[in-house]
Protein backbone atom coordinates (compact mmCIF):
# COMPACT_ATOMS: atom_id res chain seq x y z
CA UNK A 1 0.00 0.00 0.00
CA UNK A 2 1.11 3.28 -1.08
CA UNK A 3 1.02 6.57 1.35
CA UNK A 4 -1.53 9.05 0.30
CA UNK A 5 1.05 11.54 -1.02
CA UNK A 6 2.61 8.63 -2.50
CA UNK A 7 -0.29 8.20 -4.53
CA UNK A 8 -0.83 11.96 -5.75
CA UNK A 9 2.80 11.36 -7.10
CA UNK A 10 2.06 8.20 -8.81
CA UNK A 11 -1.18 9.53 -10.34
CA UNK A 12 0.82 12.73 -11.44
CA UNK A 13 3.39 9.96 -13.33
CA UNK A 14 0.53 8.39 -15.10
CA UNK A 15 -1.59 11.38 -15.89
CA UNK A 16 1.65 13.08 -17.60
CA UNK A 17 2.81 9.59 -18.93
CA UNK A 18 -0.91 8.88 -20.30
CA UNK A 19 -2.11 12.17 -21.46
CA UNK A 20 0.95 12.89 -23.12
CA UNK A 21 0.96 9.44 -25.19
CA UNK A 22 -3.58 10.55 -25.59
CA UNK A 23 -1.63 14.23 -27.11
CA UNK A 24 0.41 11.80 -29.77
CA UNK A 25 -2.61 9.91 -30.59
CA UNK A 26 -4.29 12.78 -31.43
CA UNK A 27 -1.55 14.97 -33.16
CA UNK A 28 -0.93 12.09 -35.31
CA UNK A 29 -4.62 12.31 -36.25
CA UNK A 30 -4.80 15.29 -37.08
CA UNK A 31 -1.51 15.39 -38.99
CA UNK A 32 -2.82 12.34 -41.04
CA UNK A 33 -5.65 14.68 -41.90
CA UNK A 34 -8.38 12.65 -40.11
CA UNK A 35 -9.60 14.93 -37.98
CA UNK A 36 -13.37 16.13 -37.98
CA UNK A 37 -12.56 18.77 -40.37
CA UNK A 38 -11.38 16.45 -43.28
CA UNK A 39 -14.09 13.87 -42.79
CA UNK A 40 -16.09 12.94 -46.37
CA UNK A 41 -19.54 13.34 -46.11
CA UNK A 42 -21.17 10.44 -44.95
CA UNK A 43 -23.04 7.61 -47.18
CA UNK A 44 -26.72 6.99 -45.87
CA UNK A 45 -26.59 3.09 -44.48
CA UNK A 46 -28.62 1.02 -41.89
CA UNK A 47 -26.81 1.23 -38.92
CA UNK A 48 -26.87 -2.33 -37.45
CA UNK A 49 -25.70 -1.15 -34.17
CA UNK A 50 -28.60 0.52 -32.12
CA UNK A 51 -26.63 3.24 -30.57
CA UNK A 52 -25.12 3.79 -33.91
CA UNK A 53 -28.71 3.84 -35.04
CA UNK A 54 -29.92 6.25 -32.44
CA UNK A 55 -26.96 8.79 -33.38
CA UNK A 56 -27.96 8.91 -36.76
CA UNK A 57 -31.49 9.45 -35.90
CA UNK A 58 -30.27 12.37 -33.82
CA UNK A 59 -28.48 13.59 -36.70
CA UNK A 60 -24.95 12.66 -35.92
CA UNK A 61 -22.62 13.29 -38.04
CA UNK A 62 -24.18 15.76 -40.30
CA UNK A 63 -24.93 18.21 -37.09
CA UNK A 64 -20.61 18.22 -36.98
CA UNK A 65 -20.04 19.33 -40.06
CA UNK A 66 -23.56 21.18 -40.12
CA UNK A 67 -21.32 24.75 -39.93
CA UNK A 68 -17.85 24.91 -41.11
CA UNK A 69 -15.98 26.24 -38.40
CA UNK A 70 -17.76 23.46 -35.91
CA UNK A 71 -14.96 20.74 -36.92
CA UNK A 72 -12.46 23.25 -36.54
CA UNK A 73 -13.44 24.05 -33.25
CA UNK A 74 -13.67 20.47 -32.76
CA UNK A 75 -10.10 19.61 -33.64
CA UNK A 76 -8.43 22.35 -32.09
CA UNK A 77 -10.21 21.12 -28.71
CA UNK A 78 -9.05 17.68 -29.27
CA UNK A 79 -5.91 19.30 -28.60
CA UNK A 80 -6.23 21.81 -26.14
CA UNK A 81 -8.15 19.47 -23.66
CA UNK A 82 -5.39 17.10 -23.03
CA UNK A 83 -2.59 19.88 -23.33
CA UNK A 84 -4.72 22.04 -20.25
CA UNK A 85 -5.12 18.72 -18.19
CA UNK A 86 -1.16 18.29 -18.34
CA UNK A 87 -1.09 21.84 -16.93
CA UNK A 88 -3.59 21.77 -14.32
CA UNK A 89 -4.79 17.62 -13.39
CA UNK A 90 -8.29 19.33 -13.18
CA UNK A 91 -10.73 16.39 -13.34
CA UNK A 92 -13.13 18.56 -15.78
CA UNK A 93 -10.75 18.58 -18.55
CA UNK A 94 -10.06 14.65 -18.61
CA UNK A 95 -13.96 14.51 -18.72
CA UNK A 96 -14.49 17.02 -21.50
CA UNK A 97 -11.84 15.29 -23.33
CA UNK A 98 -13.44 11.45 -22.71
CA UNK A 99 -16.34 13.17 -24.16
CA UNK A 100 -14.81 14.57 -27.42
CA UNK A 101 -12.71 11.81 -27.82
CA UNK A 102 -16.07 9.55 -27.93
CA UNK A 103 -18.07 11.86 -30.09
CA UNK A 104 -14.88 11.50 -32.34
CA UNK A 105 -14.83 7.67 -32.18
CA UNK A 106 -18.51 7.73 -33.05
CA UNK A 107 -18.00 10.32 -35.88
CA UNK A 108 -15.10 8.23 -37.61
CA UNK A 109 -16.97 5.14 -37.24
CA UNK A 110 -20.08 6.31 -39.13
CA UNK A 111 -18.20 8.53 -41.78
CA UNK A 112 -16.25 5.31 -42.49
CA UNK A 113 -19.27 2.93 -42.09
CA UNK A 114 -16.83 0.35 -40.41
CA UNK A 115 -16.97 0.23 -36.52
CA UNK A 116 -13.36 0.09 -36.03
CA UNK A 117 -12.30 -0.70 -32.58
CA UNK A 118 -8.85 1.34 -32.49
CA UNK A 119 -9.20 4.27 -30.34
CA UNK A 120 -11.22 2.30 -27.72
CA UNK A 121 -8.34 2.58 -25.76
CA UNK A 122 -7.39 6.23 -25.96
CA UNK A 123 -11.09 6.81 -24.81
CA UNK A 124 -11.30 3.71 -21.86
CA UNK A 125 -8.03 4.80 -20.53
CA UNK A 126 -8.79 8.43 -19.70
CA UNK A 127 -11.35 6.84 -16.83
CA UNK A 128 -9.62 6.66 -14.50
CA UNK A 129 -8.73 10.28 -14.15
CA UNK A 130 -12.13 11.10 -13.43
CA UNK A 131 -11.79 10.75 -9.98
CA UNK A 132 -8.94 11.50 -7.35
CA UNK A 133 -9.88 9.30 -4.68
CA UNK A 134 -6.83 6.50 -4.11
CA UNK A 135 -9.04 3.56 -4.12
CA UNK A 136 -11.85 4.36 -6.56
CA UNK A 137 -8.58 5.38 -9.19
CA UNK A 138 -6.93 2.17 -8.65
CA UNK A 139 -9.75 0.13 -9.14
CA UNK A 140 -10.90 2.08 -12.23
CA UNK A 141 -7.03 1.65 -13.81
CA UNK A 142 -7.53 -2.03 -12.59
CA UNK A 143 -10.71 -2.38 -14.60
CA UNK A 144 -8.91 -0.89 -18.03
CA UNK A 145 -6.08 -3.50 -17.09
CA UNK A 146 -8.72 -6.36 -17.34
CA UNK A 147 -10.28 -4.86 -20.71
CA UNK A 148 -7.03 -4.97 -22.09
CA UNK A 149 -6.68 -8.72 -21.24
CA UNK A 150 -10.02 -9.26 -22.47
CA UNK A 151 -9.24 -7.67 -26.01
CA UNK A 152 -6.67 -10.30 -26.63
CA UNK A 153 -7.89 -13.32 -24.19
CA UNK A 154 -11.36 -13.04 -26.32
CA UNK A 155 -9.92 -12.62 -29.55
CA UNK A 156 -8.09 -16.13 -28.97
CA UNK A 157 -11.78 -17.99 -27.89
CA UNK A 158 -13.35 -16.22 -30.26
CA UNK A 159 -11.20 -18.39 -32.99
CA UNK A 160 -11.16 -21.33 -31.07
CA UNK A 161 -14.65 -21.36 -29.97
CA UNK A 162 -15.80 -20.75 -34.16
CA UNK A 163 -13.15 -22.93 -35.09
CA UNK A 164 -11.77 -20.43 -37.52
CA UNK A 165 -7.90 -21.38 -35.72
CA UNK A 166 -8.15 -24.58 -36.84
CA UNK A 167 -9.60 -23.79 -40.88
CA UNK A 168 -6.08 -23.86 -43.17
CA UNK A 169 -7.07 -21.27 -44.86
CA UNK A 170 -8.44 -18.86 -42.90
CA UNK A 171 -5.48 -16.43 -42.81
CA UNK A 172 -4.56 -16.73 -46.51
CA UNK A 173 -8.38 -15.80 -47.32
CA UNK A 174 -8.10 -12.81 -45.26
CA UNK A 175 -4.57 -11.35 -46.75
CA UNK A 176 -6.37 -12.07 -49.91
CA UNK A 177 -8.94 -9.41 -49.12
CA UNK A 178 -6.52 -7.30 -46.80
CA UNK A 179 -3.62 -6.94 -48.79
CA UNK A 180 -5.08 -6.05 -52.28
CA UNK A 181 -4.35 -2.52 -52.46
CA UNK A 182 -0.66 -3.44 -51.25
CA UNK A 183 -0.06 -6.21 -53.49
CA UNK A 184 -1.79 -4.35 -56.79
CA UNK A 185 -0.04 -1.34 -55.84
CA UNK A 186 3.29 -2.40 -54.54
CA UNK A 187 3.54 -5.49 -55.63
CA UNK A 188 7.53 -5.62 -55.30
CA UNK A 189 7.48 -4.13 -51.87
CA UNK A 190 9.33 -6.64 -49.47
CA UNK A 191 5.38 -6.51 -47.06
CA UNK A 192 3.62 -7.28 -50.72
CA UNK A 193 6.15 -10.39 -51.26
CA UNK A 194 5.80 -11.29 -47.74
CA UNK A 195 1.95 -11.35 -47.98
CA UNK A 196 2.10 -12.88 -51.21
CA UNK A 197 4.11 -16.11 -49.81
CA UNK A 198 1.92 -16.22 -46.76
CA UNK A 199 -1.24 -16.30 -49.62
CA UNK A 200 0.71 -18.92 -51.57
CA UNK A 201 1.62 -21.37 -49.04
CA UNK A 202 -1.81 -21.77 -46.85
CA UNK A 203 -0.25 -24.21 -44.36
CA UNK A 204 2.57 -21.49 -43.39
CA UNK A 205 0.31 -18.90 -42.98
CA UNK A 206 -1.97 -21.06 -40.98
CA UNK A 207 1.38 -21.83 -38.63
CA UNK A 208 1.28 -17.98 -38.05
CA UNK A 209 -2.66 -18.07 -37.22
CA UNK A 210 -1.94 -20.82 -34.86
CA UNK A 211 1.01 -18.61 -32.93
CA UNK A 212 -1.10 -15.61 -32.92
CA UNK A 213 -3.77 -17.14 -31.07
CA UNK A 214 -1.95 -18.75 -28.99
CA UNK A 215 -0.15 -15.44 -28.25
CA UNK A 216 -3.62 -13.87 -27.56
CA UNK A 217 -4.58 -16.87 -25.29
CA UNK A 218 -1.50 -16.26 -23.01
CA UNK A 219 -3.19 -12.92 -22.34
CA UNK A 220 -5.34 -15.40 -19.71
CA UNK A 221 -2.74 -15.55 -17.31
CA UNK A 222 -3.26 -12.06 -16.79
CA UNK A 223 -6.70 -12.26 -15.15
CA UNK A 224 -5.21 -14.65 -12.08
CA UNK A 225 -1.81 -12.73 -11.70
CA UNK A 226 -0.20 -9.25 -12.17
CA UNK A 227 3.01 -11.46 -12.19
CA UNK A 228 3.50 -11.78 -15.84
CA UNK A 229 2.68 -8.29 -16.75
CA UNK A 230 5.88 -7.07 -17.76
CA UNK A 231 5.82 -10.52 -20.29
CA UNK A 232 2.60 -9.71 -21.34
CA UNK A 233 3.34 -6.06 -22.64
CA UNK A 234 5.81 -7.15 -24.39
CA UNK A 235 4.01 -9.69 -26.31
CA UNK A 236 1.43 -7.19 -26.65
CA UNK A 237 3.78 -4.99 -28.44
CA UNK A 238 5.24 -7.96 -30.64
CA UNK A 239 1.82 -8.74 -31.53
CA UNK A 240 0.91 -5.05 -32.94
CA UNK A 241 4.74 -4.99 -34.78
CA UNK A 242 3.43 -8.51 -36.08
CA UNK A 243 -0.21 -7.24 -36.76
CA UNK A 244 1.09 -4.16 -38.85
CA UNK A 245 3.11 -6.12 -41.32
CA UNK A 246 1.01 -8.98 -41.83
CA UNK A 247 -2.05 -7.87 -41.77
CA UNK A 248 -1.43 -3.99 -42.45
CA UNK A 249 -3.35 -2.94 -39.16
CA UNK A 250 -1.88 -0.38 -37.15
CA UNK A 251 -2.79 -0.97 -33.85
CA UNK A 252 -0.58 1.99 -31.91
CA UNK A 253 -3.67 3.40 -30.61
CA UNK A 254 -5.04 0.36 -28.97
CA UNK A 255 -1.57 0.18 -27.23
CA UNK A 256 -1.90 2.63 -25.09
CA UNK A 257 -4.21 0.12 -22.94
CA UNK A 258 -0.69 -1.19 -22.65
CA UNK A 259 0.37 1.64 -19.86
CA UNK A 260 -1.87 -0.48 -17.86
CA UNK A 261 0.90 -3.16 -17.88
CA UNK A 262 3.74 -1.34 -16.45
CA UNK A 263 5.12 -1.66 -13.11
CA UNK A 264 4.16 1.77 -11.73
CA UNK A 265 5.73 1.32 -8.52
CA UNK A 266 9.20 0.16 -10.21
CA UNK A 267 8.93 2.81 -12.75
CA UNK A 268 8.68 5.37 -9.98
CA UNK A 269 11.74 4.40 -7.99
CA UNK A 270 13.81 4.56 -11.00
CA UNK A 271 13.07 8.20 -11.70
CA UNK A 272 13.57 8.72 -8.14
CA UNK A 273 16.72 7.56 -8.05
CA UNK A 274 17.49 9.28 -11.34
CA UNK A 275 16.68 12.58 -9.92
CA UNK A 276 18.54 12.57 -7.06
CA UNK A 277 21.72 11.29 -9.60
CA UNK A 278 20.96 14.38 -11.21
CA UNK A 279 21.68 16.38 -8.11
CA UNK B 1 -6.93 -18.51 -1.40
CA UNK B 2 -9.35 -16.79 0.73
CA UNK B 3 -7.60 -13.68 1.23
CA UNK B 4 -6.81 -13.56 -2.53
CA UNK B 5 -10.38 -14.14 -3.48
CA UNK B 6 -11.01 -11.36 -0.31
CA UNK B 7 -8.41 -8.90 -2.66
CA UNK B 8 -9.61 -9.44 -5.64
CA UNK B 9 -10.88 -6.97 -7.96
CA UNK B 10 -14.43 -7.50 -8.09
CA UNK B 11 -15.03 -8.29 -4.24
CA UNK B 12 -12.82 -5.33 -3.92
CA UNK B 13 -15.02 -2.99 -6.31
CA UNK B 14 -18.25 -4.71 -4.67
CA UNK B 15 -16.96 -3.34 -1.13
CA UNK B 16 -15.51 0.05 -1.65
CA UNK B 17 -17.31 1.35 -5.52
CA UNK B 18 -20.58 0.04 -5.81
CA UNK B 19 -20.90 1.99 -8.96
CA UNK B 20 -18.24 0.75 -10.46
CA UNK B 21 -19.03 -3.25 -9.88
CA UNK B 22 -22.65 -2.17 -11.57
CA UNK B 23 -21.25 -1.34 -14.57
CA UNK B 24 -18.57 -4.25 -14.76
CA UNK B 25 -21.64 -6.62 -13.85
CA UNK B 26 -23.76 -5.06 -16.26
CA UNK B 27 -21.25 -4.76 -19.31
CA UNK B 28 -20.21 -8.75 -18.15
CA UNK B 29 -23.35 -10.11 -18.82
CA UNK B 30 -24.31 -7.81 -21.67
CA UNK B 31 -21.06 -8.53 -23.35
CA UNK B 32 -21.97 -12.25 -22.93
CA UNK B 33 -25.32 -12.17 -23.92
CA UNK B 34 -24.52 -10.52 -27.42
CA UNK B 35 -21.15 -12.90 -27.94
CA UNK B 36 -23.98 -15.44 -27.52
CA UNK B 37 -26.37 -14.01 -30.39
CA UNK B 38 -22.70 -13.22 -32.77
CA UNK B 39 -23.87 -9.75 -32.35
CA UNK B 40 -21.89 -6.30 -31.39
CA UNK B 41 -23.60 -3.74 -30.24
CA UNK B 42 -21.92 -0.55 -28.73
CA UNK B 43 -20.53 -0.34 -25.43
CA UNK B 44 -20.20 -4.27 -25.63
CA UNK B 45 -17.38 -4.14 -27.99
CA UNK B 46 -16.66 -7.81 -29.17
CA UNK B 47 -13.13 -8.35 -30.32
CA UNK B 48 -13.06 -11.25 -32.67
CA UNK B 49 -9.88 -9.79 -34.50
CA UNK B 50 -11.24 -11.34 -37.69
CA UNK B 51 -12.53 -14.59 -35.75
CA UNK B 52 -14.78 -15.26 -38.57
CA UNK B 53 -14.41 -17.90 -41.48
CA UNK B 54 -13.24 -16.31 -44.20
CA UNK B 55 -14.21 -18.26 -47.53
CA UNK B 56 -11.85 -17.29 -50.54
CA UNK B 57 -13.82 -15.91 -53.31
CA UNK B 58 -14.03 -15.84 -56.97
CA UNK B 59 -12.95 -12.12 -57.51
CA UNK B 60 -11.76 -9.23 -55.10
CA UNK B 61 -12.58 -5.37 -56.17
CA UNK B 62 -10.76 -2.73 -55.51
CA UNK B 63 -11.24 1.16 -56.03
CA UNK B 64 -8.35 3.90 -56.53
CA UNK B 65 -8.47 7.16 -57.26
CA UNK B 66 -6.39 8.42 -60.21
CA UNK B 67 -5.62 12.05 -59.36
CA UNK B 68 -4.59 14.14 -62.78
CA UNK B 69 -3.73 11.03 -64.63
CA UNK B 70 -1.71 9.54 -61.27
CA UNK B 71 -3.10 6.83 -58.96
CA UNK B 72 -3.17 7.48 -55.67
CA UNK B 73 -1.14 4.72 -53.57
CA UNK B 74 -3.10 4.14 -50.41
CA UNK B 75 -0.10 2.88 -48.55
CA UNK B 76 1.52 6.27 -48.61
CA UNK B 77 -1.07 7.50 -46.19
CA UNK B 78 -1.39 6.99 -42.38
CA UNK B 79 -3.44 4.62 -41.79
CA UNK B 80 -6.20 6.79 -39.84
CA UNK B 81 -6.50 8.61 -43.22
CA UNK B 82 -6.03 5.51 -45.46
CA UNK B 83 -9.25 4.10 -44.03
CA UNK B 84 -10.97 7.33 -44.85
CA UNK B 85 -9.86 7.13 -48.09
CA UNK B 86 -10.46 3.76 -48.85
CA UNK B 87 -13.87 4.00 -47.56
CA UNK B 88 -14.82 7.29 -48.87
CA UNK B 89 -14.17 5.77 -52.48
CA UNK B 90 -15.68 2.47 -51.99
CA UNK B 91 -18.79 3.55 -50.16
CA UNK B 92 -20.05 5.79 -52.35
CA UNK B 93 -18.62 3.48 -55.07
CA UNK B 94 -21.56 1.05 -53.57
CA UNK B 95 -24.13 3.97 -52.79
CA UNK B 96 -23.90 5.07 -56.12
CA UNK B 97 -23.22 8.39 -54.23
CA UNK B 98 -20.22 9.96 -56.19
CA UNK B 99 -21.77 12.20 -58.35
CA UNK B 100 -23.25 13.57 -54.86
CA UNK B 101 -22.06 17.30 -55.07
CA UNK B 102 -21.00 16.71 -50.90
CA UNK B 103 -18.57 13.48 -52.15
CA UNK B 104 -17.53 15.59 -55.11
CA UNK B 105 -16.55 18.80 -52.40
CA UNK B 106 -14.92 16.97 -49.76
CA UNK B 107 -12.45 14.62 -52.91
CA UNK B 108 -11.75 18.05 -54.49
CA UNK B 109 -10.57 19.14 -51.07
CA UNK B 110 -8.55 16.11 -50.55
CA UNK B 111 -7.22 16.55 -54.61
CA UNK B 112 -6.18 19.92 -54.43
CA UNK B 113 -9.40 20.73 -56.74
CA UNK B 114 -7.36 18.57 -59.44
CA UNK B 115 -9.38 16.24 -61.57
CA UNK B 116 -9.86 13.24 -60.91
CA UNK B 117 -11.55 9.49 -61.67
CA UNK B 118 -12.34 6.75 -59.79
CA UNK B 119 -11.81 2.87 -61.19
CA UNK B 120 -12.75 -0.18 -60.24
CA UNK B 121 -10.59 -3.00 -60.76
CA UNK B 122 -11.51 -6.70 -59.77
CA UNK B 123 -9.01 -9.94 -59.57
CA UNK B 124 -8.39 -13.03 -58.87
CA UNK B 125 -5.33 -14.52 -57.53
CA UNK B 126 -2.99 -17.31 -59.24
CA UNK B 127 -1.03 -20.06 -57.36
CA UNK B 128 1.73 -17.66 -56.64
CA UNK B 129 -0.50 -15.57 -54.66
CA UNK B 130 0.25 -12.38 -56.95
CA UNK B 131 -3.80 -11.07 -58.23
CA UNK B 132 -4.60 -11.41 -61.94
CA UNK B 133 -6.36 -8.01 -63.15
CA UNK B 134 -9.71 -9.84 -65.13
CA UNK B 135 -11.87 -6.32 -65.27
CA UNK B 136 -11.06 -2.90 -65.24
CA UNK B 137 -13.61 0.12 -64.96
CA UNK B 138 -14.01 3.64 -64.74
CA UNK B 139 -16.69 4.20 -62.72
CA UNK B 140 -16.02 8.07 -62.23
CA UNK B 141 -14.74 10.01 -65.07
CA UNK B 142 -14.10 13.42 -64.25
CA UNK B 143 -14.80 14.70 -67.72
CA UNK B 144 -18.77 14.49 -66.79
CA UNK B 145 -17.85 17.16 -64.78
Amino acid sequence: MISSKGFMAQYGLKAYVVFAVLLLVVIGRLTALAGFSYMPPVVPADESEAVYHWLSMLGLPQLVFSHSFLPVVLDVLLVLLPVLFLFTLKRGFAIGFFVLLLLYFFTYNMVTGHHYHGLVGAVLITIPFFTKSETRFNLLWDAVRYYWLYIFASAALWKILRGTVFYTDQLTNILKAQQLDLLVQQPNSPQAQMVQYLIANPSVSHAVLVVNVLVQATFLIGFFTKRFDTALSTLAIVFCIANYFVMNIVSAELLILNLTLVNWNDLELKLGKFRKQQE
Amino acid sequence: MKDKLQNSFLVTAYKEFKLLFAIVAVWAIGTLWFALHSREEFPFLLFGMYSLKEEAKPEYITYTLVVDGKELIYADYRDARRELLVSAVSNNAAGNTLAAERFQLWVKQTTGGKPFEIVQRKYRYNDKGQPVNTHTQIVYPYDIL
